[in-house]
């Protein structure tokens, strides 16, 4: 069985970092992997290395595994960083999406692993990268397509709604969604063909990173 | 888990700004000033979102009526735990010129619209200290109202809500729909964290006009002036209580 996991890339974006005499902005774009030596090319013309990125990232975060799939260590923004409580001006990741687990991917992969316990059969996934835009393709060669944490924001909902909705009409396909409940996604009418497979409490820190969330639910599209 | 609450979420010259009054007396100086949301508007939203955590309420909608900047203070309720924003774009010389009648008109209406269930705004702002908004909603709506409420409970279809009165404390049930003013003791606000303020710039924000919602601006009442306090007078200091004695007599006070 083949699947397809969806979700949004959360570029680094514009990477500034703040020295004693200047400040230097930085673009970093990483599409594919080079020698941490050889550095990637910004607009201003400069180099940014990888290995700077990463310890940067490394600085930063702390490594958590607090979260619903604990076996799972990811780096994290949490209260114990002193990004946490920075303003949106003070930080050298603007807007770094990537940098927390997404309550609704935590649910889906929770919920991928006891369904189909992934991590047991890990050696025999072959897992494939593919960072072109897949929305709107026909997602022929998949039996299943999983998405998290798509639907958080109203005109990007629709995008994927009018897709899904193709998969499974003409393909037939199995059609997951991680999703904690937000605004765009419960007010769409896609809501209406979901069926509720799994709930999950989310931890008190993704609570605390999510405002009002309490929840974490995997819903089954089905016409 | 099934209940929608509209909250009002005003934008007001910030607690910290010592307010200066327009040499003209119409007014006091806002530009240039720090503004931020109404305290008692924070612990409003801090309550809907406790009762969204708790699974009472399904749905929060922050609402604010003024120029552009109010949509920063939308945000800020939306990075507090809010779902949606709307923002009623009132500029110029009508916002200048808004008043109490004319915010509950425009709440009463999106509380129609938006088919919510509890309508929940501080009990007063810190500017103008009118303390009218929630009442006269609550009154264009003939719905129930429970005003300077310190705890808030569900029970069944009802509300029970503590008001913080004279002297003392009163409890009280409220039928739903109702209008809830939030005073001082009701929560302590969290404040927005990294996560959510970047959260809250994905969050769908609606924007009206008072002439959408059929919302006549005029003003109801003029304001004739607007003058600082009288300056305080500078005292004396005595050496002993004698002295004190002497004063107080030689002043009429004892």
């Amino acid at each position: 069985m083949k699947a397809v996991i969806c979700s949004v890339i959360h570029k680094l974006g514009t990477f500034s970092r703040q020295s004693a005499t200047s400040r230097t902005i930085f673009t970093a774009g990483l599409n594919g992997v080079r020698p941490e030596h050889e550095g990637y090319a910004t607009d201003n013309g400069g180099k940014i290395y990888l290995s700077d990125v990463m310890q940067n990232i490394k600085e930063n975060t702390e490594i958590s595994r607090d979260h619903l799939t604990p076996e799972i260590a990811l780096h994290l923004i949490t209260p114990n960083c002193k990004l946490w409580t920075a303003l949106d001006g003070d930080i050298i990741f603007p807007d770094p999406f990537w940098a927390f687990y997404w309550p609704g991917g935590q649910v889906l992969t929770s919920f991928v692993e006891l369904n189909i316990r992934l991590n047991a059969e890990l050696n025999r996934v072959h897992l494939h990268i593919d960072q072109r835009n897949l929305l709107g393709t026909v997602a022929e060669k998949w039996d299943v397509i999983l998405l998290g944490d798509m639907f958080y924001d109203e005109v990007f909902t629709k995008v994927v709604a009018d897709w899904l909705e193709i998969l499974q009409r003409d393909f037939k396909k199995l059609i997951l969604i991680g999703d904690p409940g937000r605004a765009a996604f419960v007010r769409h009418p896609i809501s209406t063909k979901l069926k509720r497979v799994a709930k999950c409490e989310l931890h008190p820190q993704c609570k605390m990173e999510n405002n009002g969330l309490t929840y974490g639910y995997v819903w089954q599209y089905s016409s | 888990m099934s209940l929608r609450v509209l909250v009002g979420v005003k934008r007001v010259i910030d607690y910290a700004v010592k307010v200066r009054v327009k040499p003209d007396k119409t007014g006091v100086v806002t530009d240039g000033v720090k503004h931020s949301m109404n305290p008692f508007d924070e612990i409003a939203i801090e309550e809907a979102v406790r009762m969204k955590e708790k699974n009472i309420v399904k749905e929060i909608i922050a609402v604010s009526c003024g120029p552009q900047q109010c949509q920063e203070t939308i945000r800020t309720a939306l990075a507090m735990g809010a779902d949606r924003g709307i923002h009623v774009e009132v500029a110029g010389k009508e916002y200048e010129a808004m008043q109490p009648f004319h915010v509950s008109k425009i709440l009463a209406k999106l509380a129609q619209e938006e088919k919510v269930d509890i309508v929940l705004v501080g009990k007063q702002a810190i500017d103008d200290d009118c303390n009218q908004t929630g009442q006269m909603t609550a009154a264009l709506l003939d719905w129930s109202q429970a005003c300077f409420a310190s705890k808030v409970e569900k029970t069944d279809g009802e509300l029970t809500v503590t008001r913080e009165i004279d002297g003392g404390l009163e409890v009280i049930k409220v039928k739903l729909p109702a209008v809830i003013t939030s005073d001082l003791r009701l929560n302590e606000p969290r404040y927005a964290t990294l996560p959510n303020i970047m959260k809250a710039k994905k969050k769908p924000m609606a924007k009206k006009t008072a002439a959408d919602l059929g919302v006549d601006l005029t003003p109801r009442h003029e304001v004739l002036s607007v003058e600082d306090p009288p300056v305080r007078e500078a005292g004396i200091k005595v050496e002993t209580v004698e002295d004190l004695v002497g004063k107080l007599k030689q002043s009429g006070v004892i």
